[in-house]
């Protein structure tokens, strides 16, 4: 599904930017929910790469994906702490898997199969490194309902994804422009 | 808007892996409460699932209540027959260990009730 | 939308530092504010920073910080851990469920400010992922500044029309030429200071470990 694209490579570097930056916007209002466990991630910043998943191509995917998590080390100040090694391993688990599942299934699966198998994919892997990381035998404890909680808010998120491609002028104009 | 079949796999696929970690996780384990540990008219509550030594002081001294694995014990205390520090681990709600010369009082009460009243010491 | 600082003190630090060497303060800030574990400097601190904001020309929303940082504290009270401080209705407040919520709090609030005053919109970082970084967090902060708009009522809708006109706004201000900032001695000596004394109260913590309140 490669696409010939007929914008300036300016113009597609400043809507990466411009991605990455929805991408943070997203996780500043997530850090703002108050979380019980702090593990426990609603992954509402991933929505502009499940967004994105067929407007470019793999490798500007990936760049947005670590604009997002330089940017999200950033803003967090936590460029030096576990919690960036947890966002970027989360966050490039769930966009191999998007990215992955969206080429195999195609228009066979929707942005909410794709959001929860990102989700999965992240929050398992994001898991195992937290049993050998931070938790011990203890990571497997909050596995279940990590899991299951990522499942539904992926597919909430995905059926958010959905309606927001549907409708969204913005990102008709862009489909037109590249 | 209407899910594609597929997405019903995903879906599925994702809830297979939480029953798949319930299994692993849970089977035998118990679930964690707190510890109420109540001494000098304060108390100190501390989640059973995150290991910790603390020490607590009462009228002869100081002691110790470990955390560790899931269970609370005392380590230490300054009473002359440290039947305390004797007594088994604790990690249900509702156990608990005490040491009386020194007014130390450790209980284990489960994660959702809240509105136990303090048990006057 | 930067608004032209309105105060002498303002356009001091507008005109007297460059983006990159506000930047830099601003990274070296980072550090020292996060490894501040004593509450009471850390609140200093965000002091410090948001006023540094208001110095910059910025509007300040206070309720916004105070809102943000009680509501972080709240739900960390939620679980209790530590020793109880006192019970309302139930729930047992705790010093540490208290400190943890007002460390996190304060790191999300202290941090805000932090990167609200040191990073700026012309801002080059080497390399062209610093470029693309520098740009991306220049759409962050626009975003941040339209997020008013966002209605629950038509989430899509106007999240939509957010993003269409910060993506404008933002290409539109791309192309306008921009005065270069040089920094100025005076500029440099300020955010020197700045940084020395944020160290200062992270070592002082290392040679006196909880002083105020940590």
């Amino acid at each position: 599904m490669t696409r010939k694209s007929t914008s300036s490579p300016t113009k597609r570097a400043d809507l990466v930017a411009f991605l990455g930056a929805i991408c943070l916007f997203l996780s500043a209002i997530e850090y703002m929910i108050p979380k019980p466990i702090p593990f426990l991630r609603v992954g509402i910043a991933n929505l502009p790469i499940l967004i994105s998943l067929d407007l470019l191509p793999i490798p500007l995917l990936l760049l947005v994906v670590v604009l997002k998590v330089i940017g999200q080390g950033l803003i967090g100040g936590t460029l030096f702490s576990y919690v960036f090694l947890f966002s970027a391993v989360g966050s490039f688990a769930s966009a191999f898997a998007m990215i992955l599942f969206r080429r195999i299934f195609g228009r066979h699966m929707s942005l909410v199969g794709v959001g929860v198998l990102g989700a999965l994919f992240s929050n398992m892997t994001q898991i195992v490194l937290a049993r050998f990381l931070i938790f011990g035998e203890g990571a497997w404890l909050i596995a279940p309902p990590f899991l299951a909680l990522g499942t539904v808010t992926a597919t909430a998120l995905g059926i958010f994804a959905e309606r927001f491609v549907a409708r969204s002028r913005w990102l008709a104009t862009l489909r037109a422009a590249l | 808007m209407r899910l594609k079949a597929f997405d019903y796999l995903a879906i599925s696929l994702s809830l297979l892996a939480v029953g798949g970690f319930s299994i692993y996780a849970y089977a035998g384990r118990n679930k964690t409460g707190d510890v109420v540990i109540e001494a000098s008219g304060e108390q100190w509550i501390y989640p059973l699932n995150v290991d910790r030594t603390e020490s607590v002081r009462g009228p002869i001294g100081a002691t110790i209540v470990v955390i560790k694995d899931g269970k609370a014990f005392v380590q230490d205390s300054p009473c002359p027959d440290k039947l305390c520090v004797h007594m088994p681990a604790i990690s249900q709600p509702g156990q608990w260990i005490a040491c009386l010369p020194n007014r130390v009082f450790v209980r284990v009460r489960g994660t959702s009730d809240q509105k136990i009243d303090e048990l006057s010491y | 939308m930067r608004k032209e600082a309105t105060t002498p003190l303002g356009a001091f630090l507008q005109n007297n530092a460059s983006p990159r060497v506000l930047f830099l303060a601003g990274a070296l800030l980072f550090p020292a504010f996060l490894m501040q574990q004593d509450i009471l400097l850390r609140a200093l601190e965000i002091l410090l920073f948001i006023c540094l904001n208001a110095l910059s020309g910025r509007r300040i929303r206070v309720l916004n910080y105070v809102v943000v940082t009680a509501g972080i504290v709240v739900f960390n009270l939620v679980i209790p851990t530590g020793r109880v401080l006192v019970t309302v209705l139930g729930l047992s407040i705790t010093e540490g469920a208290l400190k943890s919520g007002l460390l996190k709090g304060t790191a999300m609030s202290g941090l805000i400010a932090l990167s609200q005053f040191s990073i700026r919109a012309d801002l080059h970082l080497p390399g062209r992922i610093g470029g693309l970084i520098g740009r991306s967090l220049f759409y962050f902060e626009k975003i941040m500044g339209e997020r008013r708009r966002i209605d629950r009522r038509d989430i899509i809708g106007s999240i939509d029309t957010l993003l269409i006109e910060v993506q404008a706004a933002g290409a539109l201000e791309a192309g306008a030429g921009r005065l270069r900032v040089r920094s100025s001695v005076a500029g440099l000596a300020v955010l020197l200071l700045i940084v020395a004394v944020n160290w200062g109260a992270y070592v002082f913590t290392l040679i006196h470990p909880k002083p105020f309140w940590g």
